[in-house]
């Protein structure tokens, strides 16, 4: 059976697939075999570690004893680079006001046939 | 992945929905007194409707809600903010509240560049005028959903804001 390798596959976060056969014996397994089998793992174990790596300042981890002792530092204790990261200027409005003439402006004398007091017009609210 | 555009051409008779386009939709503004004979000043604006289409479609309206649309270049001739990059990120980041920046139209005759909805100049016109208005003018633009929902997210978001006479002043 023809088995892929890395080199078939280009997608990082995509494992290699091994098929285990039945008639597979030991002196099949080859070098190239194990290669892949290992760069395939390392692959996918590579961006976790970067992701967990981000994480640490946020963390106050104490070593010392034989229980180690992880805690989410609270917001005093993180520098002020996090803070300015974390508040960026995405984040801010701009409250600014154009005032744009319109488009064509002219004017028209009328004459005022009446003038009456509004009476509500009452929209009856559906599935009621 | 599955393509979403941000515009059709309908109808000039079809029912009129919340981000139908109308270009030189007038307006009229009454003079500071009434009395038998007035003169009112017209003006024209190009709008994007802000109506709800439910409300449209039923006709549970007798005024619908309108709102300027400014092409963004003519926006920057008028607001120095928006000539930099900083200003057109911001209004395209929806972090200039009174203003939404809807995308460019490619559509064959009804090509716009980016355009600037103006929510601080809000008209009501009647909706008897504005569904005639539309039917003469012939076709027109539609926003389409997702777009649509969220220029009405962005309005609601402008309308609702709060002022506070004394803020908490900012943490040194």
């Amino acid at each position: 059976m023809y088995q892929l390798t890395m080199q078939d596959i280009a997608y990082q976060d995509y494992p290699i697939q091994y098929f285990s056969s039945s008639s597979a014996a030991l002196e099949e397994i080859n070098i190239m075999d194990v290669r892949d089998n290992l760069l395939s793992i390392w692959m996918r174990k590579r961006p976790k570690e970067l992701f967990y790596h981000s994480l640490i300042p946020l963390l106050e981890i104490d070593l010392s004893s034989i229980r180690p002792h992880f805690e989410i530092k609270n917001e005093t204790s993180l520098s002020e680079g996090m803070l300015e990261m974390a508040v960026s200027e995405d984040m801010l409005e701009f409250d600014i006001v154009v005032r744009m003439p319109p488009k064509k402006e002219w004017s028209a004398r009328l004459k005022v046939k009446s003038v009456e007091k509004a009476t509500p017009h009452i929209v009856d609210p559906e599935g009621l | 992945m599955k393509d979403y555009p941000w515009y059709e051409v309908v109808c000039g008779e079809d029912d009129l929905m919340q981000g139908d386009f109308i270009k030189d939709c007038p307006v009229l503004i009454p003079p500071l007194e009434i009395s038998n004979s007035i003169e009112v000043k017209i003006i024209n604006y190009d709008v994007v409707i802000m109506s709800q289409s439910c409300d449209l479609v039923q006709r549970k309206l007798d005024l619908v809600l309108v709102c300027p649309v400014w092409s963004l270049n003519e926006f920057e001739k008028r607001g120095d903010f928006f000539k930099s990059k900083k200003g057109k990120e911001a209004l395209r980041q929806g972090n200039v509240p009174g203003y939404h920046l809807l995308n460019r139209c490619k559509i064959d005759g009804f090509e716009t560049e980016y355009l600037v909805v103006d929510f601080r100049s809000v008209y009501s016109v009647p909706f008897d005028f504005i569904v005639e208005l539309a039917r003469k003018r012939d076709k027109r633009l539609r926003l389409l959903p997702p777009y649509r929902e969220h220029l009405s997210q962005a309005f609601a978001r402008f309308f609702m804001r709060v002022g506070l006479p004394v803020n908490i002043p900012p943490f040194k």
